[in-house]
């Protein structure tokens, strides 16, 4: 038609710019080290975007959540039904004529005393998630706590520093009773975890290690109330979605991404060959 | 994942420490920097019959000052072996004495001794538990310090002062070639060397490289040196704000245009910046600072507000004002009613009246786990 309007140039630029410059999301995020104690950053690393960038995914954070809380379960509850409740199974008076209700044997669910109907018996409670999806679960909850600040990664080897005095102290034994010991590691714990903004009045946090470290294990379970150490086995991903921040050991971390990318790297071989896994963890500053 | 649920250790499965050597801290005190202190809201109206123009104490800016429970103890001699003291220099931590014994009341010479009947007038002593909180056994100087600053430093002017040194300093290592101590442990100086800092000339060019001018020989081996510990070490690390003010208003502001681009440089940067005002930036906003003041917007953005009644004072103190509006820190109950219409005395005078509640009526949060242990 002779009155069809042409678009704005502008507009059209514009929409050709979009169209010619799709998003691309940089591949890989950057991360810093930190020395456990001191909290000093040591070097500067890059990490796959598949690993500690992904898309918040509510729904399969909360499918992950629900499935561990299921194979949790100890599924041991059990009550006895009047088949298994001891006791003669013998009629307790005659049907009739006695003026009284009409009654069974001892057993009957009615009686105190008497079965359970339809009581608890152990059961499996667990129930099944697709491992592809629980891994993206996993790394989703990660890059949650990367996206909001809230992923503290330290140098292999985290551990509670005490001081050397301390150490003396022990061996000459001047602190044999345990209240001694354990108040020491406590207010130890206590001031490296408020001077590093990780305590109590910061929200709690986590510490995850590849294995069990004496003193950091040992005084964390003396603050409940300022956070809990965990070491790799006992880690899922409700531990990593619970308190403040996570503050994990690098080896951990790479221990963790590494066993939950199955949705990232096939396990079929493409011309004899397995299709790597992203690469992660590179050092750009050291 | 786990296939069976956590329990916590057997207390008695714990054992004594073994010792590892004290990793290096930094042993530099810190200028302390007080953050600056929220504007007060006079005129709000408050859902209580308490004076309208008193802040509540969880509203209130600053934290109580809190006494330090400072008591006197003397430790009961249970299983305690003899103890050798150490050397007075080795011996920040004061352990408890060697258990002494007193001779038994039938043993005692002195004729003018009488045995205690009742334990009035006698010391109270603590327990093992709170050993260490005595100040005496645990001197402030053998507290942790860790690497970041003490204390947050939130005044905008003072942090773009700190960036600036940061960055001054970052600079004049990198131009003397000294890449490797980039990445390194930079002490805090004196006054002087930071004004001698401050004084360096910084130039960018159009595509943002800097270039630094001055004394920086001096500047570079102020930085690297390692105190020999026979002196006090400087704890000069950030000026007063009035100071900062001035030093902003006098200097060229072209120096913001610096670059970051530089992983280098940047983590450099950073990592002093944390030192100086105890600023963490987080990783992922590291992508998008690409000059140093991209930098100082990143820092001088204002934490976000822990509850909603603060962001409502600080944000939108408007709706506290509103003369129809009653403004209430937290959610109102009924026992916040009954305390307005003053109700809530009442009801305690004739609990207490009748004997049934001695104290609040609140019952605290722990009771029931109190119950569970078995303490209560």
């Amino acid at each position: 038609m002779a009155t069809e309007a042409t678009l704005p140039s502008a507009t059209s630029n514009l929409t050709t710019t979009f169209m010619t410059t799709p998003w691309r999301p940089s591949p890989a995020v950057p991360v810093t080290v930190y020395d456990f104690q001191t909290y000093e950053p040591q070097r500067l690393e890059e990490w796959s975007s598949k690993h500690l960038h992904l898309p918040m995914r509510r729904d399969i954070l909360h499918l992950a959540v629900i499935f561990e809380g299921d194979n949790t379960r100890q599924g041991t509850a059990s009550s006895k039904t009047r088949y298994e409740v001891r006791g003669s199974h013998k009629k307790l008076r005659p049907q009739k004529k006695t003026g009284d209700a009409r009654v069974g044997d001892k057993q009957s669910p009615l009686r105190r005393g008497g079965g359970k109907t339809f009581g608890p018996k152990p059961r499996d409670f667990g129930t099944g998630m697709n491992r592809k999806v629980y891994d993206l679960a996993w790394r989703t909850a990660l890059s949650y706590r990367y996206r909001r600040g809230e992923l503290v990664v330290c140098e292999d080897g985290m551990e509670l520093s005490m001081p050397h005095e301390f150490g003396d102290m022990v061996k000459h034994g001047a602190l044999r009773h345990q209240d001694l010991i354990d108040g020491f590691k406590a207010k130890w714990a206590r001031q490296v975890l408020d001077g590093n903004e990780w305590g109590r009045a910061h929200g709690r946090s986590t510490f995850i290690t590849t294995d069990r470290r004496k003193n950091l294990f040992s005084a964390m379970d003396l603050l409940p109330q300022y956070g809990l150490a965990l070491d790799l086995e006992d880690v899922d991903v409700k531990d990593l979605l619970t308190t403040g921040r996570l503050v994990v050991e690098r080896k951990a971390l790479a221990e963790m991404i590494r066993s939950h990318q199955s949705d990232l790297c096939s396990k079929v071989f493409i011309n004899g060959v397995r299709p790597s896994p992203p690469e992660t963890g590179k050092i750009i500053v050291e | 994942m786990r296939r069976i649920s956590r329990f916590s250790k057997p207390s008695g499965a714990r054992l004594a420490s073994t010792v590892r050597p004290l990793a290096p801290l930094c042993t530099t005190p810190r200028a302390a920097t007080k953050p600056s202190p929220s504007p007060a809201v006079n005129t709000a109206r408050f859902y209580s019959s308490r004076q309208p123009d008193q802040l509540p104490a969880s509203l209130a800016s600053g934290k109580p000052a809190v006494p330090e429970n400072v008591e006197e103890i003397v430790v009961e001699d249970v299983g305690l072996q003899k103890y050798t003291p150490e050397p007075p220099q080795q011996r920040a931590f004061v352990p408890p004495p060697a258990p002494s014994v007193a001779e038994p009341a039938d043993a005692v010479t002195d004729t003018l001794y009488t045995p205690a009947t009742s334990a009035e007038g006698l010391e109270t002593i603590g327990n093992l538990k709170s050993w260490w909180d005595n100040p005496a056994h645990w001197p402030k100087s053998s507290n942790f310090v860790g690497f970041k600053a003490k204390q947050k430093v939130q005044n905008p002017v003072l942090l773009e002062a700190a960036v600036r040194r940061a960055l001054t300093e970052t600079l004049v290592m990198k131009q003397l070639g000294q890449e490797d101590q980039l990445t390194g442990h930079w002490g805090l100086q004196d006054k002087a060397q930071h004004d001698a800092v401050l004084a360096l000339d910084v130039r960018v060019d159009s595509d943002g490289n800097a270039t630094v001018t001055g004394d920086l020989q001096a500047v570079a081996e102020g930085l690297v040196a390692k105190g020999d510990g026979s002196s006090v070490e400087p704890t000069y690390a950030l000026p007063s704000a009035a100071e900062a003010l001035a030093l902003k208003e006098q200097a060229d502001q072209s120096w913001k245009g610096t670059s970051l681009q530089d992983a280098r440089l940047k983590f450099a940067v950073l990592k002093r910046v944390m030192q100086l005002t105890g600023q963490v930036v987080p990783d992922q906003k590291l992508a998008d600072i690409a000059t140093a003041r991209g930098l100082i917007a990143t820092l001088q953005k204002p934490p976000k507000p822990k509850t909603l009644s603060k962001e409502i004072q600080t944000k939108k103190p408007e709706l506290v004002t509103l003369p129809n509006v009653a403004f209430s820190p937290k959610r109102v109950t009924r026992g916040h009613k009954d305390q307005a219409l003053g109700r809530f005395k009442l009801i305690e005078a004739e609990f207490r009246k009748r004997d049934l509640q001695d104290g609040p009526l609140s019952v605290p949060k722990s009771r029931e786990r109190q119950h569970w242990r078995g303490e209560a």
